[in-house]
């Protein structure tokens, strides 16, 4: 068998790359078969592209007090200090449940048919760590089971790798790439943060008159491909990747922040500001097929009110300019988003007037044209005190919802027989 | 990395290594990570001595890290606040309060500079590089500490603890107040019980996930009732204390704090999560299959669990210097700095701007983990982002320190530095100018990578660098540009 073509040289990088061949041959894991079949077909650029956007709501959000049942008395009996009153302004959705109150610009969204509450999703034996049920939701996994790669990484491996064009095939906003991309095979993911603005100049000079730091450094990236071995432990191998995806990226995408005139003023806040970010990335028409971006502070054991309060705002003031920005250029069709959180709090609440780690909580979706404002069913509250919520609809059927009728991705193999479900609210 | 030979069996992977193997290559290999260089001195010293001696030198006796004068000026300003606070009108309250908040950010940053000169010096590097191991097991962060007198004494216990078991170190740990007030300790009282502490006790400090239940760790919380912190000090009050009988691990007590941490280090699984974590941290970040952290805490449980005694079984252990291991480790951000100023013999930064900036974008701002798991070492130090900062810190070491921009704390912070001999934070061309001293361009080359690269280079490797070399005038610079472009090439990311 002849063996695959992988560019060693920048030039025969950029040249394929021209051609529609991404990234990811630099990689050297790119089987030759979808070399060949790129080679010959070039993707074509597409405007009616589905793009993912996933926000994390880092630490565990309360999902009782974000989608309230204010006609259920458990709720109020479960919460005598926490539990949230219609007469608190809370934002109706029917007559069973109603949105937080700082979440009026998402009630919004919700009665123009622009966004999606899916009730009481969570997965069988919960986990309480944060990390270990980070984990799971990144992962998709069984609760009793580790898995390495992220439901999206999945994904990539099975319906990406076909298809590298010149940009990242996903970025996130921190510097750390979040487990949902970890794939078995190396694509091409960016992380956006503060750094890269420095970016290679064409021609620009060192001052000593040579080639610039860029160019320099390029060429000896280059000249350690020699060097690569198949061994998937070969951090040198894994470095050499990062650092030439990253050289190409960079310029470019911070090119593009740089320029970007948003069509709605933006609030303040880390969010706001990576919403708008990838607003700039998607409108630029990069290929980018998902972004991530991350919501911290969620881990509220005590005194939660006000600073839940404070974070569901910004959640939400942040999706809606998002999505207004993204209407405004006619492209809130082609683009979902969708929360998550690691696990809902538990429905009593403890004795410094917080929650503790819980179980299963609400979703929220947004996209216009969205099919369904509710989803699912709402818990059972009529437990004892300490006791948790019981989830009704499994994350991985929210997933595999996405990838099927979103995505247009077989959803059967990337997550198994749990994703099965189709919810179609999409 | 090429192919290597299989790695030992679990049960003899932690026997010392045959002297046969003890080379020039191994001596480097043991002093990057042991510490953050392998400078030629101390490879020779080294190499002559064995690893035994070496480990046992580069620890030698503890060395105590001297208290930044800014925390010990916050300490006396911030005592007796809540008196101080009685007298002052509302306004002035929140005023007192402001100033209180941003003089405990100044000294923390005044901590991570203070630190990372500390951790520089060759004589603690491998006491502070093990520091580090601990902080990133025992997590706190100053997001919810605040208090910058309590962080600073928190690291001091980890580092005190280096000469005691780890029964010692979990107790201490666990009634220190920056860890009561990170994990809400002092929250939890008899009949509400909070879960914080008990469940990543588990899970964080001692036993690692499926080796309790969710049982264990509801038990375990109300063992943990009635916590307080008095005067800063830990203080069960008895009044908050649940002191029923407990069922944990199986076991039925009437277990109280202290009766919780022995009884749960006395469980099987203790005794390899700290060589399990150990291994993640020094050797393979990938991790190994757990019965290698087993049989090494076999080894461990028998000497008794002295913190001290993780570091000489793996350092002198035969699978430690395994061809696998060799040259493929990612740094972390720290290590990077670290291995920069050593390699470099340059000082760290004497005030925080540039120091506190780097980390972050590096992404291991100081006493800021990402979350209580702390950071994950290895490739999720690498991303676009934290590469770009990581060259920005490298060609900022070239840099020739405008001292006009500086203000007025920086020149005394610089000034002071001076006085002590440390006042060197970037290269100086002089020194570039004894390197191109009667060498040829080969010659430079090839001795640069020798130096700084963990692993053989490629031949092309040392062509690009050798082309880029001008003569005369440009001949500084340009070698300032190819030891920059070496510091910042992947090679160099590698321990």
């Amino acid at each position: 068998m002849k063996p695959p073509f992988t560019p060693r040289t920048r030039r025969e990088f950029l040249s394929h790359t021209g051609r529609g061949l991404g990234l990811i041959a630099f990689a050297g894991f790119a089987p030759s078969f979808l070399v060949n079949s790129v080679m010959a077909e070039a993707p074509k650029a597409e405007k009616d592209r589905s793009i993912l956007v996933l926000i994390q709501l880092g630490g565990g959000n309360d999902g009782l007090n974000t989608v309230i049942h204010h006609e259920n008395d458990h709720y109020h009996r479960l919460r005598p200090n926490l539990a949230l009153k219609t007469s608190a302004g809370l934002h109706k959705v029917d007559d069973q449940i109603s949105l937080h109150p700082s979440m009026g610009a998402l009630h919004r969204l919700l009665k123009d048919g622009k966004l999606s509450v899916i009730q009481n999703v969570g997965y069988p034996n919960p986990n309480r760590s944060h990390f270990r049920s980070t984990e799971i939701w990144e992962t998709a996994s069984d609760a009793d089971k580790n898995t390495y790669d992220g439901w999206l990484g999945r994904y990539f491996d099975a319906d990406c790798s076909g298809s590298p064009g010149k940009d990242p095939l996903a970025i996130h906003s921190g510097s750390n790439m979040p487990q949902t991309f970890q794939a078995a095979k190396n694509h091409n993911i960016f992380g956006l943060g503060g750094g890269g603005g420095r970016g290679a100049r064409k021609g620009a000079r060192s001052p000593s008159g040579g080639k610039d730091e860029t160019e320099l450094l390029m060429d000896l990236n280059e000249s350690l491909a020699v060097q690569d071995s198949a061994s998937a432990s070969d951090n040198g191998h894994y470095l050499r990747h990062a650092m030439m995806d990253a050289l190409l990226t960079e310029a470019r995408v911070g090119e593009v922040i740089a320029n970007y005139k948003p069509s709605v003023p933006y609030p303040n806040g880390g969010l706001s500001q990576s919403l708008q970010r990838i607003a700039a990335l998607i409108a630029s028409g990069m290929e980018t097929r998902v972004y991530y971006a991350t919501l911290g502070g969620f881990d509220t054991h005590a005194n939660q009110l006000g600073r839940h309060a404070q974070l569901l705002r910004e959640l939400s003031d942040s999706m809606a300019a998002f999505q207004a920005d993204l209407t405004a250029k006619k492209l809130d069709r082609q683009v979902l988003t969708m929360t998550f959180s690691e696990f809902g709090r538990r429905p009593s609440e403890n004795s410094t007037v917080g929650t503790d780690h819980g179980t299963s909580a609400p979703l929220l979706v947004m996209q216009t044209g969205i099919k369904a404002p509710v989803v699912g069913t709402a818990p059972n509250l009529a437990i004892k005190a300490n006791e948790d919520i019981t989830f009704t609809t499994d994350f991985r059927q929210v997933y595999g919802t996405v990838l099927r009728n979103f995505l247009h991705a077989d959803p059967d193999k990337i997550l198994g027989p749990s994703g099965k479900k189709d919810l179609g609210f999409v | 990395m090429g192919t290597s030979p299989s790695l030992p069996p679990p049960d003899r992977a932690w026997m010392p290594l045959d002297t046969r193997y003890w080379d020039e290559d191994a001596a480097r290999h043991l002093l990057r990570r042991l510490g953050f260089a392998a400078l030629p001195a101390a490879t020779a010293l080294a190499l002559k001595e064995g690893p035994a001696l070496t480990v046992r030198r580069a620890f030698g006796a503890l060395k105590r890290m001297p208290m930044p004068e800014k925390i010990s000026d916050l300490s006396e300003e911030s005592e007796n606040v809540r008196a101080k606070l009685r007298n002052l009108t509302p306004e002035e309250r929140r005023e007192f309060i402001r100033e209180l908040r941003q003089k405990n950010e100044g000294a923390l940053r005044d901590f991570n500079v203070a630190w990372l000169a500390f951790a520089r010096r060759n004589d603690t590097a491998a006491q502070e590089k093990f520091v580090m191991f601990l902080q990133d097991i025992f997590v706190v962060s100053a997001e919810k500490v605040k208090d910058v007198e309590t962080l600073f004494d928190y690291q001091a216990t980890l580092r005190s603890s280096l000469d005691k078991d780890y029964a010692t170190l979990v107790r201490s740990v666990m009634k220190h107040p920056a860890m009561i007030e990170y994990l809400d300790s002092n929250r939890n009282r008899k009949g509400q019980p909070n879960e914080n502490f008990a469940r990543e006790l588990f899970e964080l400090f001692s036993l690692g996930e499926g080796n309790y239940t969710e049982k264990d760790v509801k038990e375990a919380a109300r063992a943990m009732t009635g916590v307080t912190l008095r005067q800063k000090r830990f203080h069960l009050d008895p009044s908050q204390h649940d002191n029923g009988e407990k069922t944990i691990f199986g076991q039925k007590g009437a277990f109280d704090p202290d009766g919780l941490v022995d009884l749960t280090v006395r469980q099987p699984a203790c005794a390899a999560f700290a060589p399990q974590e150990l291994i993640k941290f020094y050797l393979t970040a990938e991790g190994l299959p757990r019965a290698y952290a087993e049989s090494f805490g076999r080894t461990w449980r028998v000497s008794g669990m002295k913190l001290q005694e993780l570091p000489r079984i793996l350092f002198n252990s035969t699978l430690f210097y395994h061809p696998a291991f060799r040259g493929n480790l990612i740094k972390s951000p720290v290590a990077y700095y670290m291995g920069l100023c050593q390699d470099l013999g340059v000082d760290t930064f004497p005030y925080p701007g540039p120091l506190v900036n780097a980390m972050r974008s590096m992404g291991q701002p100081f006493f800021n983990p990402p979350s209580v798991r702390g950071w994950i070492y290895g490739r999720n130090w690498i991303s676009s982002t934290t590469l770009a900062a990581r060259r920005a810190v490298a060609r900022g070491l070239f840099q020739v320190i405008n001292e006009e921009k500086l203000n007025a704390d920086e020149i005394a912070a610089l000034k002071e530095a001076r006085a002590a001999g440390q006042g060197r934070p970037t290269v100086t061309p002089d020194r570039l100018e004894y390197l191109a001293q009667n060498r040829t361009n080969a010659e430079i080359v090839q001795h640069l990578c020798n130096y700084f690269l963990p692993t053989p280079v490629p031949a092309a490797f040392r062509q690009v660098l050798e082309g880029h070399l001008k003569p005369d005038k440009n001949r500084i610079q340009s070698l300032q540009e190819i030891v920059t472009a070496i510091l910042q090439a992947p090679s160099y990311q590698l321990s």
